[in-house]
């Protein structure tokens, strides 16, 4: 009894989880400019995979293989935000401008430590 | 069940890499592989729960690692043109 009722909230994990997934990768398709494609794939897709894997680690068998999931999917809360930050700030540096910006702060930072001769 | 998750997974994944082929500017083809990469993550990780077995798992750790590195050196290296600096 209580077998099947973990099977079942795992399976809403994995189902909720797959759906943000999907809208993340609908995102990255219809999405106009680099920077709105790196929000769908830094937000959506990290909640989407982290359910997936908590659906998963409620699914598996074993105690070990709980572990290894729920660490893959820390390493996922760790790591995804840091490499989209990276990309934004790389694409920034490189000269693509954001599409409709009110108030620059990055920019004027950027002049900033320019004019005072900093990197 | 855990076979249609599987098939959605993968579609998404496909939808990802669509980007990746067809993505007009360099930044683009960087999001689109490192999402395509943590959705086939996922999938490694069910992969595991499918088969039994639990080597899977050791090989979306590693496989983890690789894209995060990977994708952090993509954008290094956009950034500047060159590595060593």
């Amino acid at each position: 009894m209580t077998a099947g009722l973990f099977r079942i909230i795992a399976y809403a994990f994995m189902l909720v989880g797959v759906f943000f997934s999907f809208a993340s990768a609908l995102g990255i398709i219809r999405f106009p400019c680099v920077y709105t494609r790196i929000h769908a794939g830094t937000k959506a897709l990290t909640g989407g995979a982290v359910m997936v894997l908590i659906g998963a680690a409620i699914y598996a068998p074993t105690w070990q293989s709980t572990a290894k999931i729920l660490l893959i999917g820390a390493f996922f809360i760790a790591t995804n935000p840091l490499s989209s930050h990276a990309i934004a700030r790389a694409c920034y540096r490189h000269g693509i401008k954001p599409g409709t910006v009110y108030k620059d702060d990055y920019g004027e930072s950027l002049s900033n430590r320019k004019k005072e001769g900093k990197p | 069940m855990i076979h249609f998750i599987l098939w959605g997974l993968m579609l998404a994944a496909l939808l990802g890499f669509w980007r990746v082929i067809a993505g007009p500017t360099v930044p683009d083809r960087i999001v689109a592989a490192d999402a395509t990469a943590i959705i086939l993550t996922t999938v490694l990780a069910l992969l595991a729960l499918v088969f039994e077995n639990g080597v899977f798992l050791d090989i979306a750790l590693a496989f983890a690692i690789l894209a995060f590195a990977d994708v952090l050196i993509m954008a290094k290296y956009f950034e500047h043109g060159e590595l060593h600096r």
